[in-house]
């Protein structure tokens, strides 16, 4: 796993705490957590960006390119997805709507690293 | 379309978590068979044609789901049920005719079992619902 991908799997493991927090509580996320989102989904971006550079450019010979652009594709649309579902949905079911997108982050870095070390 | 009832329905409440995960596996499985078809559909056709037929369950069952189409839910959720046994079972019993995993492959091994778990809880939440007496 690449630093910015377990910089960013701390940050998502935090978020999750907070929303679990937030759902004992039931209570909605407020503003300091989408804008911590919203800086996650920025550095996800990012993380698109250089990691359609890293397996164009020097990727082992086994490595599928596809699986592993759709997986980065993927991976930057949960957050996204996840706040624009939950914020109809005022309640504990949309708070965990936020939980389940920012557990999903970490898993595909998970997949992402399965797939580069499949081709190694 | 006109909500009926705000708060009710099967994209309400919990159902808001199972409409969202249900859309995340019919991406995710989509993608898959997409990519699986369109590189390597002549190695293992039977477990890629199964990501398809896999792939689209999940976008029935979300969209159900979400528009609270209840009986059309049903269906969906209940194909999937069976699909994720069957396939389930065969892969272990018949592992040469699989020579590539599916979403349903081992019970969902590969994804966590969330595909063995995820028919069995909107099953259970589509028949919670109607017996909250919706009209």
């Amino acid at each position: 796993m690449i630093p910015l991908q377990f910089a960013l799997s701390v940050v998502c493991l935090l978020s999750a705490v907070w929303l679990v927090v937030l759902l004992v509580r039931d209570r909605t996320p407020g503003r300091p957590l989408l804008n911590l989102l919203a800086a996650v989904e920025v550095a996800l971006l990012v993380h698109l960006v250089l990691g359609i550079v890293r397996v164009t450019g020097d990727a082992p010979d086994g490595v599928s390119q596809w699986e592993y652009i759709g997986y980065l594709i993927g991976v930057v649309l949960f957050i996204p997805a996840g706040v624009i579902w939950s914020s109809g949905e005022k309640s504990r079911g949309g708070t965990a709507v936020l939980l389940v997108a920012v557990l999903l982050v970490p898993f595909m870095f998970v997949r992402l690293a399965d797939i580069w070390a499949a081709g190694g | 379309m006109a909500e009926q009832h705000p708060g009710t329905g099967t994209g309400r409440g919990f159902g808001r978590v199972l409409v969202f995960v249900y859309g995340v596996f019919a991406v995710a499985a989509t993608g898959r068979s997409t990519l699986q078809l369109a590189t390597q559909a002549s190695e293992a056709p039977v477990p890629y044609t199964l990501s398809a037929v896999a792939a689209v369950v999940y976008i029935i069952a979300t969209f159900a789901l979400a528009t609270d189409r209840r009986r059309l839910a049903l269906v969906a959720v209940g194909t999937e049920l069976v699909g994720v046994l069957v396939v389930g079972v065969t892969s272990l019993l018949l592992p040469e005719d699989y020579p590539d995993a599916t979403v349903w492959s081992d019970f969902g091994a590969g994804y966590g079992f969330v595909p063995l778990v995820l028919p069995v809880v909107g099953l259970w939440w589509l028949l919670r619902q109607g017996h909250q007496g919706r009209t």
